[in-house]
C-alpha cells in the first residue's frame, strides 16, 4: 500500500500530465487511471481524503509535507490559482468524476472560490469536493484545518518573542496584547501533540534554539493548564508568562561580569530569580503579576528549605510557576532524547520523577504525568507483537499504557488500548526522524 | 315536605342525568326527552325556594344563594363541567320551556373541542335561543389555571382566540400555560393529533410575530418534553417538527444539546441523538462546533470523566447513527483525558508576588528600580491589610524599619504610616493577630492617643492582649492613667479577670506593677488568678510573693508558693520557710500539714529531704504529721 506522500505525487504527477498532454491523450488516460487506482485504494479504507494547502505547504489528512511542497510549489501555485485550500476525494469515487475533475482545474474558464465548488455539483461530481480552509475558530475544525490554524500563528508568534526580549531589555513598550492574542490563539489551536511542536521547529534552523524552547514551552504549559481545569484568562497569562521564564538566565549571563555585593552572596538560583523578575517590574500593570512571579520561581526548586536564610523571604513556588518548570524540564529533556542513539521518550517521565519532593510538587508532578504520558501523543512505538503503532490517546490511569492506533502491518490497523490488555506491551519508541509512513488505516 | 337543599340536590341529579343521556341519545330520543322532562320538573320544584334559580360555579363547587354546594361528588363534578365551560353563573328565570332546556342540555354536552368551536352557549344566547336562561361567562384566563387534564382542551381554543382577536394579554396567558399543555400530552396524542399539530405550528408562528425573544425558550422547553418522555422511539415521526426548529438559531441549538449533556443526570444518548436528527441539516456543522466551545469550557466536567461517559454512551449506541459533524466532535470531547482539577489559587498568587517584591526590595541597589519597588509595594500595602496578610506586612514594616536612614524616602514613611494607622485600627477594633504582637513591637509611635485605649478598654470593655500590648508600647509613661482606671473599675469581676488573663501573655516589665496594684483591691479569687499571671512573668516578684506563703488562704499560698519554687535559686530557702519548722507539742503541724499538701500537690521533688524529716518526728503529736509526710514522700518518689 502507497504511503500518504505517493498519492500526493501521484495527484501532482497528474496535473502535470494534464498540463502537458490533452484529454485524449493516452498518456493522460494512463496517469488518470493510475491516480484513480490509488485513490480508489485508500478509499477503501477510508471514507474520504482530505487535501489542504497552508501557506505553502500542503497537508495530507494530519501529515504535512515540507519538502514535498518544497518542490511541488509550482501545484501549491497551481491549486491557489484557483482558490482551492483543500480537495475532498469520498467513498464511491468514480473514474470518470476524476477525469472530469482535472480536466474541470485545466480548464482556464474555471472561476475561483464558491463557484468552483457550485461547478462541480452542476458537473456531477458527487465524490469529489473542494473549498477553502475556515480560519475562523466558529467550526468543527478538522484535524487538518486545526493545524492550519496553528502553524501560522506559531511562526508568527516565534517572531514576536525574539522581538520582545530585546524590548524588555531597553524597558520598551511591550505589545501585550500582541501577546495576550498570540498564545490565546495558540491555545485554541493546539491540538495537544507535542510532537507538532518538535516537527515545527524542525524547519526553523534560522530561529535561535532558545527562542524555540521558550515558546514551546509557553504552547505545553498553556495545553498543560488547560487540562488541569485552570481558567483561559490564567492560561492567557500562564502562557504569556512561560515566554519569561529564562529570561533569568539569560540576563545573568549578559551581566556576568559585574555583580553587585549583594546578589553575589545570594545563591544561584536567587540570583537568577532576581534577573529574571526584575525587568518585568516594569510591565506589572500590563501583564499582569503573573509573569513576573513565573519569571522569578520557575527555576526554583518545590522544596525550598535549603534556600531559607533570615534575610530574605522565600515562599513554596506556586503551581503556575511548577507548571512552567515541568514544561521547561520537559523539552529541554525530550531534546536531549532526541541526540541519544535510543529515542526513549518513557526516560524523561523517569526522570522527572526522580526530583519529586526536590524539585517538583508531587501531586502536580503526577497529574503533568497523567496529561503527558509516558509516550506523548503522536510518537511512533513499536510494540512487542513488532507491529508499529501511533499513540493516540493518554490514558490517565495509566499513563504507561496509552491506547495506540496500528499502522504496521496494515491487516493489523485498528486501535489497541494497552491499558485494557496484559499481551501487549510498547517495546520501544521511534525516533520521529525515522517515523514510518503511514499507510491508511 | 322536601327541604330546600333536598330539592336543589334533586334537581342537580336530574341535570347530572340529562346530560350523560345527551351523550347517549339523539336529542328526539325518548330516554333524552324523558330526563329532559324530569328536569324541567325538578327546575320547577326548586323554583318554589329560588325564583330566579341563579347558580354560581367555582372549579369545585356550586352555590345557590346562601348554599354553597360542595363536598358531594355530584357537586364537584356538575362543577368541574360548568367551569370547563367557561360557565362563571346560570341563571333560570320562570316560565322555562322543556325545549329550552333541551338545547341547553345538548350544547353543553358536546365534547369541549366542539363546543369552543361554535363559541360555547354565547351564539345561542344571542340569537335568542334561552330567553329564560341568563349566562355569566368565566375569564378564560381562569381554565389556563387549572391543573387537571382539561388544559389541553381549553389551551387550543384560546389559542385560537387570542389569534382571532389578536389579544395579546390571552396569548401571553396562553403562552405561559405552554408547558402545562405539552405536559399533558401523551405522546401518542402529540404525534397523531392532527388538530394538536396545527395549533403548535400556530403557536410558534403567532409567538415569533409576538414575543420572537421568547421562541427559543418554547421550542426549548418543547424539545425538553420530547426528551424526557419514556415511550419516545425510533418511530416518532421527525419530521414534523423539523420546522419549528428551523427557525432557532445555530447558537440555541448548540446551547439546548450541551446543556443536556452537561447538566442532565438522568440524561438518555438515543433521545439526545434523536434530536440531532431534527435539526435541519445545513446547521449541523456550525452547531456541532459551537457545541465543542461549550463542552470544552466545562474544564471540571472534562476532567472528573462526566462529560466523557455521557458522550462514550452517545458513540457507542448502534441503534442511531449519529451525523458526522457530531461525532467527530463528541470523539474528540470523548478523547480528553480524566485528569483530577486543580483549582487556581490566586490567593497564593498574590501572596507570592507580594513576597517576591520584598525579596526584590532587598537585593535591588540601584534607586530607580528600588522606587519602582516601593511603589509596587505601596500599592501592595493596602490590598495585603484588606486580606489580613500581617505576616507579609511583618516582615515588610521590618524591612523599612531597617533601612539606612539615606534610603528612607517620601514614599517609605508614607507605607510606614498607612501600616501603623491601619494596624493600630484593627486593634483597637479588637482584632488578634499572632502577627500583631511583633508589629506592635516595631512601631515606633501611636497614631492616636492613650485616652482612645483607656476608653476601648475600661468603658466599651473591649480586652485583648494585643490592645493592653499596644498601650504599654506607646503610653508607658502613662501607665498611672491605666492603674487609675483599672481601681475605678475593681468591682467588675469579669473585666478585671479578662484583663487579668490577658495580661498573662504579654512580657512587659509592667506587668507586675499593674497586677501588685490591684491585688489588694480585688476578691481572693481574683488575687489567686493575679498570684497564678505572675508564673507567667520571666521575672519573679519575691518581695510582693514572699509574705504570701504564709498566707491563710490556701490557694494564695499555693499559688505563691507554686511561683517561688520555679526559681532554683529561692527554692531551697522556701522549703525551709514551709517545711523546716519547728513544731512543740505539734503547734505548728496544722501549718506544716497544709504545706505538705501544698509541696505534694505542686510536686516539688526537692521537697524530699524536708519530708523525710517530717516523717522521722517523734512523739505522738506528731503521729498525723508523719503519716502525712510518709504519704507525701511516697508520691513525690514515685511519681503518683
Amino acid at each position: 500500500m502507497e504511503s500518504k506522500e505517493q498519492l500526493l505525487l501521484a495527484l501532482i504527477n497528474t496535473i502535470q500530465t494534464a498540463k502537458i498532454y490533452s484529454p485524449s491523450h493516452p498518456q493522460f488516460a494512463e496517469s488518470i487511471n493510475s491516480l484513480w487506482e490509488t485513490l480508489t485504494r485508500y478509499l477503501q479504507e477510508k471514507n474520504e481524503i482530505i487535501l489542504g494547502v497552508v501557506g505553502q505547504e500542503l497537508c495530507l489528512e494530519d501529515q504535512i509535507f515540507f519538502e514535498l511542497s518544497e518542490k511541488a510549489q509550482s501545484f501549491v501555485h497551481f491549486l491557489k490559482e484557483r482558490g482551492i485550500e483543500k480537495i475532498i476525494f469520498s467513498l464511491g469515487l468514480q473514474l470518470e468524476e476524476l477525469q472530469k475533475f482535472i480536466e474541470f482545474l485545466l480548464d482556464p474558464q474555471t472561476k475561483t472560490g464558491l463557484d468552483i465548488a457550485r461547478q462541480l455539483k452542476l458537473l456531477g461530481l458527487e465524490h469529489i469536493g473542494v473549498g477553502k480552509l475556515q480560519a475562523a475558530s466558529e467550526t468543527a475544525l478538522s484535524l487538518i484545518e486545526k493545524k492550519a490554524k496553528f502553524i501560522p500563528q506559531y511562526f508568527s508568534a516565534l517572531q514576536l518573542v525574539n522581538s520582545i526580549i530585546e524590548k524588555i531589555m531597553i524597558k520598551e513598550e511591550l505589545e501585550v496584547v500582541d501577546l495576550q492574542f498570540a498564545a490565546l490563539t495558540l491555545l485554541e489551536s493546539f491540538s495537544g501533540s507535542y510532537l507538532d511542536l518538535i516537527s515545527l521547529a524542525k524547519h526553523q534552523e534560522k530561529t535561535p534554539a532558545r527562542t524555540l524552547h521558550v515558546l514551546n514551552v509557553a504552547v505545553l504549559s498553556m495545553y498543560v493548564g488547560s487540562q488541569i481545569g485552570w481558567p483561559k484568562k490564567v492560561l492567557i497569562d500562564l502562557g504569556v508568562g512561560a515566554l519569561f521564564h529564562d529570561l533569568g538566565t539569560l540576563l545573568e549571563k549578559q551581566r556576568a561580569e559585574k555583580k553587585p555585593s549583594l546578589l553575589a552572596s545570594l545563591p544561584a538560583e536567587l540570583r537568577s530569580a532576581y534577573y529574571g523578575a526584575r525587568p518585568l517590574l516594569n510591565y506589572v500593570q500590563e501583564l499582569g503579576e503573573i509573569p513576573l512571579v513565573i519569571a522569578f520561581e520557575s527555576h526554583l526548586p518545590y522544596n525550598f528549605e535549603p534556600l531559607i536564610n533570615k534575610k530574605y523571604h522565600l515562599r513554596r513556588p506556586h503551581q503556575i510557576s511548577q507548571v512552567v518548570a515541568l514544561c521547561d524540564a520537559y523539552d529541554e529533556l525530550f531534546h536531549l532524547q532526541l541526540t541519544q542513539k535510543k529515542f526513549s521518550p518513557d526516560k524523561i517521565i523517569k526522570s522527572l520523577r526522580q526530583d519529586k519532593e526536590k524539585k517538583y510538587e508531587p501531586q502536580l508532578l503526577e497529574r503533568f504525568i497523567q496529561i503527558m504520558g509516558y509516550w506523548p501523543l503522536g510518537c511512533q512505538v513499536k510494540l512487542s507483537t513488532g507491529w508499529i503503532a501511533q499513540v493516540k490517546k493518554i490514558n490517565p490511569s495509566a499513563p504507561e499504557k496509552p491506547s495506540v492506533q496500528v499502522i504496521n502491518p496494515p491487516e493489523k490497523a485498528g486501535l489497541i488500548d494497552l491499558a485494557a490488555t496484559e499481551e501487549i506491551t510498547i517495546k520501544q519508541a521511534l525516533h520521529p526522524a525515522r517515523q514510518v509512513s503511514q499507510p491508511p488505516s | 315536605m322536601k327541604t330546600q337543599i333536598e330539592t336543589l340536590k334533586l334537581f342537580f341529579q336530574a341535570f347530572k342525568i340529562s346530560l350523560k343521556n345527551a351523550l347517549m341519545y339523539p336529542h328526539h330520543h325518548p330516554g333524552f326527552q324523558h330526563s329532559i322532562q324530569n328536569l324541567t320538573q325538578r327546575l320547577q320544584e326548586v323554583s318554589r325556594f329560588f325564583s330566579p334559580l341563579i347558580i354560581k360555579i367555582s372549579p369545585t363547587s356550586l352555590r345557590v344563594n346562601d348554599f354553597s354546594l360542595e363536598g358531594d361528588t355530584l357537586y364537584q363534578e356538575l362543577a368541574c363541567f360548568l367551569h370547563l365551560r367557561k360557565i362563571k353563573s346560570l341563571t333560570f328565570i320562570p316560565g322555562i320551556e322543556p325545549k329550552e332546556l333541551s338545547q341547553l342540555i345538548t350544547t353543553l354536552s358536546l365534547p369541549l373541542r366542539d363546543y369552543y368551536r361554535q363559541e360555547g352557549l354565547m351564539p345561542l344566547l344571542a340569537s335568542g335561543a334561552f330567553p329564560h336562561i341568563q349566562i355569566e361567562e368565566l375569564d378564560y384566563s381562569q381554565l389556563l389555571k387549572g391543573e387537571g387534564e382539561e388544559i389541553k382542551d381549553v389551551w387550543g381554543y384560546l389559542l385560537d382566540e387570542s389569534i382571532k382577536k389578536e389579544d395579546n394579554q390571552l396569548f401571553r396567558e396562553v403562552e405561559e400555560s405552554f408547558v402545562k399543555f405539552i405536559s399533558s400530552l401523551d405522546l401518542e396524542k402529540l404525534i397523531n393529533d392532527e388538530e394538536i399539530n396545527l395549533s403548535l405550528e400556530k403557536f410558534f408562528a403567532r409567538l415569533q410575530e409576538v414575543n420572537a425573544p421568547a421562541y427559543p425558550l418554547r421550542v426549548k422547553e418543547f424539545l425538553r418534553s420530547l426528551l424526557h418522555r419514556p415511550n419516545l422511539g425510533a418511530d416518532f415521526p421527525l419530521e414534523k417538527y423539523k420546522k419549528i426548529l428551523t427557525q432557532l438559531s445555530e447558537e440555541d441549538l448548540a446551547l439546548f444539546l450541551s446543556e443536556e449533556l452537561i447538566h442532565r443526570d438522568d440524561f438518555d444518548s438515543l433521545r439526545w441523538q434523536l434530536i440531532t436528527r431534527i435539526i435541519p441539516e445545513e446547521k449541523n456543522e456550525k452547531i456541532s462546533a459551537l457545541m465543542k466551545d461549550i463542552l470544552s469550557q466545562q474544564a471540571s466536567l472534562l476532567a472528573q470523566g462526566k462529560l466523557q461517559n455521557k458522550i462514550k454512551k452517545i458513540l457507542s449506541s448502534v441503534d442511531y447513527p449519529l451525523a458526522e459533524t457530531y461525532k467527530s466532535v463528541l470523539e474528540e470531547l470523548s478523547t480528553r483525558p480524566e485528569v483530577e482539577t486543580l483549582p487556581f489559587d490566586s490567593k497564593e498568587l498574590k501572596r507570592n508576588f507580594r513576597f517576591i517584591l520584598l525579596n526584590l526590595f532587598h537585593w535591588e541597589e540601584k534607586t530607580a528600580e528600588r522606587q519602582k519597588i516601593t511603589q509596587l509595594l505601596g500599592e501592595e500595602v493596602s490590598v495585603a491589610l484588606e486580606e489580613k496578610d500581617f505576616e507579609f506586612i511583618k516582615y515588610l514594616y521590618s524591612s523599612l524599619q531597617n533601612l539606612p536612614p539615606h534610603l528612607v524616602g517620601e514614599a517609605i514613611s508614607q507605607i510606614k504610616k498607612i501600616i501603623t494607622k491601619q494596624v493600630e485600627q484593627l486593634i483597637l477594633e479588637g482584632e488578634k493577630n499572632l502577627y500583631f504582637q511583633e508589629l506592635i513591637n516595631l512601631f515606633d509611635a501611636s497614631y492616636y492617643n492613650e485616652n482612645v485605649y483607656l476608653e476601648i478598654i475600661f468603658d466599651k470593655k473591649i480586652v485583648t492582649p494585643y490592645l493592653l500590648q499596644a498601650f504599654l508600647h506607646f503610653f508607658s509613661d502613662h501607665l498611672f492613667y491605666f492603674l487609675l482606671n483599672l481601681e475605678r473599675v475593681t468591682h467588675d469581676e469579669v473585666l478585671v479577670e479578662n484583663i487579668i488573663t490577658n495580661l498573662q501573655t504579654i512580657d512587659s516589665p509592667q506587668i507586675a506593677t499593674i497586677l501588685k496594684h490591684i491585688f489588694p483591691l480585688v476578691s481572693p479569687s481574683l488575687q489567686v488568678k493575679i498570684i497564678q499571671a505572675f508564673q507567667k512573668l520571666s521575672l519573679i516578684e519575691h518581695s510582693f510573693l514572699q509574705p504570701l506563703i504564709k498566707h491563710k488562704n490556701l490557694a494564695l499560698r499555693k499559688e505563691a508558693i507554686r511561683v517561688l519554687v520555679q526559681n532554683p535559686q529561692s527554692r531551697e530557702k522556701i522549703l525551709q520557710e514551709l517545711l523546716l519548722v519547728p513544731s512543740p507539742f505539734g503547734l505548728r503541724n496544722r501549718f506544716l500539714r497544709a504545706n505538705i499538701q501544698i509541696i505534694t500537690e505542686i510536686g516539688v521533688p526537692e521537697a524530699q529531704p524536708y519530708l523525710q524529716e517530717l516523717s522521722q518526728r517523734k512523739f505522738f503529736w506528731n503521729k498525723k504529721l508523719r503519716e502525712e509526710a510518709h504519704q507525701a514522700l511516697e508520691r513525690l518518689t514515685h511519681g503518683i
